[in-house]
């Protein structure tokens, strides 16, 4: 029974890690401007922070996004962000709920680049968590059309 | 009533389509400053003085890479719903309308065209606005980079709404083409996000413009003139800017200049379509305006609108 209930905790725990993490309003990373890669593409170094390093990769991923949809950039080509209206992470909870879970639509929009291979700089550790820096490539033209299409994003050519 | 409902979905139809704004044609032109660079430049004499404008036509035609970045540009802004007038289609309508032009010409007083190049082709192509692009190449030991510079200028009061010239990423192996295509991805949606903020001020506010307002030496009257406006005595000059106040969008308007014979109205605010949903422009805008004036009590015995550019009208009274 004992060992049920750290099972449990541990379960629940990850759980609601993984939950947090995926909430639009959770800002606890860094996003630094690489290049403009291919057409639509842009490379960022995310530093992301995690217990264990394999989870950094996939938050790596998903704070790469989030940055793009509601803090974007400075110095990359996407200073603005994608969603310029107040509130929206609320006004469109669902959506972005079903989008940023685990294993969510926003995975076709990133891809880890360079081999996920990391620089011995951008592995630190602070606290009791890692803080790895992983560089990520986004599909930003895709993923725009995609918010677009969900009328989260305005179309430039929205109301002519 | 098959009838009734044809006559519906008609007007339905046409309320869809009156009640959605112009959609703004874009043009792309090499800058002045690229023109002068790469020494794409004519110089004329125009009764004495020399005038020097950029060379349009040779530009797309010798230098391959402004063909290139044109046509990314116009690829990435048809991608968001914008497709850009080209710069060569609206060269060869100027070039067929010029014999027609010079004919006309002939048969008034003779003088020569002052417009320019750049006023024809504006005119030509309606742009609302214009994109006027250029680039640096700079070296930096073996390293080279390309700074773009995108600029749009609203061609209705030349003001500028939207430009990007972040330094490019310097490199040791890519070609020119790469760079440049590199360089242009880099700006687009920064570029474009400064035109969704113009586009909403334009929603929002209307289209600015310029009004200006003088008369024929041959009218006696002037905008000094006083008139009974339901029992208050008005000057002239007053009762035109009620009407401006009444007609602009949240009545923004700034009166900068205002005398016996002339007013001049700047930062006019003018709704992007009119009562019946048709897009209109600034001498659109001034049509009621005239009207108004003709009428009683006023009874002017002429009002002349004359169009300034695309937005810039000149109201003349007295004449027609």
């Amino acid at each position: 029974m004992k060992k049920f209930s750290i099972c449990l905790i541990v379960v629940l725990l990850s759980v609601s890690s993984v939950k947090a993490q995926s909430d639009p309003a959770n800002y606890n990373y860094e996003v630094q401007f690489l290049r403009t890669g291919l057409e639509g593409t842009e490379l960022f170094k995310v530093y992301a922070y995690c217990k264990k390093e394999r989870d950094c990769f996939e938050y790596a991923k998903m704070d790469a996004v989030k940055a793009i949809v509601f803090k974007g950039i400075p110095g990359s080509g996407m200073q603005r962000p994608m969603v310029t209206e107040v509130g929206a992470e609320d006004k469109y909870r669902d959506f972005f709920k079903e989008f940023f879970k685990e294993g969510g639509k926003y995975l076709n929009y990133v891809a880890i680049s360079n081999d996920g291979s990391i620089a011995e700089d951008d592995r630190l550790k602070v606290g009791k968590k890692l803080k790895i820096g992983v560089i990520v490539s986004v599909q930003k033209a895709n993923l725009r059309k995609e918010l677009e299409a969900a009328g989260i994003v305005k179309k430039l050519d929205a109301g002519f | 009533m098959k009838k009734i409902i044809i006559v519906c979905l008609s007007l339905l139809l046409m309320n869809i389509s009156y009640g959605q704004a112009k959609k703004p044609t874009l043009m792309i032109f090499p800058s002045d400053n690229w023109c002068n660079i790469n020494g794409f430049e004519i110089t004329s004499d125009n009764q004495g003085t020399k005038v020097v404008n950029p060379d349009y036509e040779r530009a797309l035609r010798e230098h391959t890479d402004l063909g290139n970045v044109i046509t990314k540009i116009n690829g990435l802004m048809a991608d968001r719903g914008f497709p850009l007038k080209t710069l060569e289609e609206s060269l060869k309508k100027v070039k067929q309308d010029a014999a027609e032009s010079m004919a006309m010409t002939s048969k008034t007083s003779g003088s020569g065209v002052s417009e320019s190049l750049y006023d024809k082709l504006t005119n030509v192509a309606k742009a609302d606005i214009i994109l006027k692009l250029g680039w640096k190449t700079t070296k930096s030991g073996f390293n080279n980079s390309v700074q773009i510079n995108l600029e749009a200028v609203d061609a209705y009061t030349g003001k500028s709404i939207a430009s990007q010239n972040p330094p490019g990423n310097p490199s040791a192996t890519a070609d020119m083409p790469t760079m440049l295509s590199e360089a242009v991805l880099s700006i687009i949606d920064n570029f474009n996000a400064r035109l969704q903020t113009y586009f909403d001020d334009l929603f929002a506010n209307g289209r600015e413009v310029i009004v200006k307002v003088s008369k024929f030496d041959s009218w006696d009257g002037d905008l000094e003139k006083e008139y009974d406006i339901d029992g208050e005595k008005k000057e002239l000059s007053s009762i035109i800017e009620d009407w401006m106040s009444k007609n602009t969008v949240k009545g923004r308007f700034e009166n900068t200049d205002a005398t016996e014979n002339k007013m001049t109205f700047e930062q006019v605010r003018i709704p992007l379509y009119n009562a019946s949903g048709r897009a209109i422009d600034c001498k659109d805008f001034c049509k009621p305006l005239q009207s108004y004036l003709q009428g009683a009590p006023f009874n002017i015995p002429g009002v002349k609108l004359v169009k300034k550019g695309l937005g810039q009208t000149w109201v003349i009274l007295g004449e027609k």
